[in-house]
């Protein structure tokens, strides 16, 4: 899943590249993805925060992040 | 001079006062509150005393009668205090540089000629070449490390009154290996010895002497602090500590053979964190019982092996402790409470060249090293705690260098998260501060991501619970956790086979507030490695009274239950 979201973040990047504050958010999010087990290093809340910023639909944000959590071994 | 007859009255009074009469300024306590409402002069580090009675020091002859005791050396600092129902309370303290590094600064504030005088009279007893005149021909000898060396003091004074670039450059240069034909960090050692603290407060030193002195007593510029400590090993039961071999084998299977004797030092403790898990049979049964005796049987460490891993503290301890004997290194063993073993928490000090180090794998059992480290989490019980910032960095350097060594060999949990720790924080605050409104999620939503994952994690013994702390924490916030959800954990022997006991968790909800609506709270019992399940308050009432479930504590008790607990 993780590798996923980092797709998503690369491409969103690209797609940000004209709007700095964007971009500037998505830059930051890269760092925090590439940082081993990180979504146990933070609380949910931002974690769903960094979900929505790669546009992971309300609907999945529970599955999604249960899904990294279940990654960590 | 009323204070004087004010004291003749005191020591009438109470004379049992007589003898610390003969050694402390005892004022009334009205005159001695007087003077605190004065206008104050400051002294020393932080300290401060009236100007008037700091000018009554030398102009009352009741008063300079301790001064001239100071000057005697009759007693090693004035100290001035009241006499207040008979006991003698407040202290002012003065040592002999103080007084006058002060009563200058009150001469060319005043230009008062009777203290002018004495000052110049005072000072000259207290002179930098007094001390020399007294001391230039002496010599000392110390035992260092082993062996007897013997040094003049004037060699001690010339050199703290070099000039600083010399000073500096001969305290820095790894080329220069000697002073006066002995190891540099010997002669420093030496120095700091003979030339004390109460040295300087009772001679006026040039500025730059008191600086050198402080620099090297310091050890900002050479660290000689470990210079002899821990010249053997202090721990009573080593001879009956047997380490077993496949444990051995294991922790020194991958070492890399380039590895100096610290960093072999620092792999053999994280290697044995990761390969060690706390018994959480011992933690579940309050360190007592069969499982507690087990424990404290000095035996039991050599049948400790890769499969046969849960210790506790003293175990730890005694295993590390021995296996850094193996590498030549002298350690103390150090328990709370008695020295036998499994006589309290232990943890151990070792010292390597010129680091000294502590080691305590469970600072705390759910959060310590030896749970911390199966996840490369950045690990808080091993330290340098020398004195030296620089010193404490090489040691940091060469342990993250092993810890990302150790890391990277794990490979089920992947690399360094520990190494960009702080970094990370920073990340995310940056982050946050972009994403001022977070969402909010229901307390519903986030006890379903819990109890979802605590009914698949897997993981050894203790290790579910140090899991269970993580989830807590980034779940809920710690207004939640002090009001609508709380985690018991308890000693439950309702288990597969009547030996054993083992650490349960109940975690109580309640959206409303826990302590507001307590019939409405609602519990699950979490025993580690299988399914959540609910539970209702009778049957954890029921457990209580039965004594299968016992509260690790009489402070965290679970909200709603009354029965146990604190009374």
């Amino acid at each position: 899943m993780n590798q996923k979201l980092q797709t998503i973040n690369t491409k969103l990047m690209k797609l940000y590249e004209s709007q700095p504050n964007l971009w500037e958010k998505q830059k930051l999010i890269q760092k925090i993805l590439a940082e081993e087990n990180w979504v146990l290093k933070l609380d949910i809340n931002t974690a769903y925060a960094i979900l929505q910023d790669l546009t992971i639909p309300q609907a999945n944000l529970a599955k999604v992040y249960l899904t990294l959590l279940n990654e960590i071994k | 001079m009323v204070e004087a007859e004010n004291i003749q009255a005191l020591l009438k009074e109470y004379p049992y006062l007589k003898d610390i009469a003969q050694t402390h300024l005892l004022l009334t306590e009205s005159d001695y509150k007087k003077y605190e409402k004065d206008a104050q002069l400051k002294y020393g580090f932080a300290k401060t005393i009236s100007i008037n009675l700091f000018q009554e020091l030398f102009l009352n002859p009741h008063y300079y009668v301790y001064v001239e005791k100071l000057f005697n050396d009759e007693i090693n600092q004035l100290v001035i205090s009241y006499v207040s129902n008979g006991d003698t309370m407040g202290r002012i303290e003065l040592t002999k540089s103080e007084l006058l590094t002060s009563l200058k600064k009150i001469v060319v504030e005043t230009n008062n000629e009777q203290l002018a005088f004495k000052y110049q009279f005072l000072a000259n007893l207290a002179s930098f070449a007094q001390y020399q005149k007294k001391v230039a021909k002496e010599e000392v000898t110390y035992n260092i490390e082993g062996q007897d060396y013997t040094f003049k003091m004037q060699d001690f004074i010339t050199f703290l009154t070099l000039d600083n670039f010399d000073f500096v450059r001969i305290c820095l240069d790894n080329e220069i290996k000697t002073i006066k034909g002995v190891a540099k960090k010997y002669f420093f050692y030496a120095l700091s010895k003979s030339i004390t603290q109460q040295t300087l407060d009772n001679y006026l030193f040039s500025q730059s002497f008191v600086t050198h002195y402080q620099d090297l007593t310091s050890y900002s510029l050479v660290d000689y602090q470990a210079i002899n400590t821990l010249m053997t090993t202090q721990d009573p039961n080593i001879s009956q500590i047997q380490v077993n071999q496949e444990l051995h084998d294991l922790i020194y299977r991958d070492m890399p053979q380039d590895y100096t004797t610290l960093e072999k030092a620092i792999y053999i403790y994280i290697k044995l964190c990761k390969t060690l898990t706390y018994d959480e049979e011992f933690y579940a049964g309050l360190q007592r019982g069969k499982v507690a005796e087990k424990h404290e049987d000095i035996k039991h460490v050599a049948t400790i092996s890769p499969t046969n891993n849960k210790v506790v503290c003293y175990e730890f301890t005694a295993i590390y402790g021995k296996l850094l004997n193996e590498l030549g290194l002298n350690y103390k063993n150090y328990q709370t409470f008695e020295e036998k073993f499994g006589g309290g928490h232990a943890m151990l000090y070792f010292r390597l060249d010129k680091f000294l180090i502590s080691a305590d794998a469970v600072v705390t059992i759910l959060q310590g090293d030896i749970a911390e480290a199966k996840f490369n989490h950045p690990l808080k019980g091993l330290h340098a705690n020398n004195r030296s910032p620089e010193t404490r960095a090489e040691f940091k350097k060469a342990f993250l260098k092993v810890y990302e060594y150790l890391a990277r060999q794990d490979k089920s949990i992947g690399e360094y998260p520990f190494m960009q720790n702080e970094s990370f924080a920073q990340i995310v605050a940056k982050y946050r501060q972009l994403n001022p409104k977070l969402p909010d999620i229901t307390l519903a939503e986030r006890l379903d991501i819990l109890l979802a994952r605590l009914n698949d994690i897997n993981k050894v013994g203790i290790d579910n619970l140090t899991y269970l702390v993580t989830l807590r924490k980034i779940l809920f916030s710690e207004e939640e956790l002090r009001n609508i959800i709380k985690f018991t954990i308890i000693s439950n022997s309702e288990t597969l086979s009547q030996e054993t006991i083992r650490a349960s968790v109940i975690i109580t909800v309640n959206e409303n507030g826990l302590r507001e609506n307590p019939e409405a709270n609602a519990y699950y019992l979490y025993n580690p490695n299988e399914s959540i399940q609910r539970i209702t308050k009778e049957e954890i009432i029921k457990n209580l009274t039965l004594n299968i479930y016992h509260y690790l504590n009489t402070v965290d008790i679970i909200p709603g239950i009354n029965y146990g607990g604190r009374k």
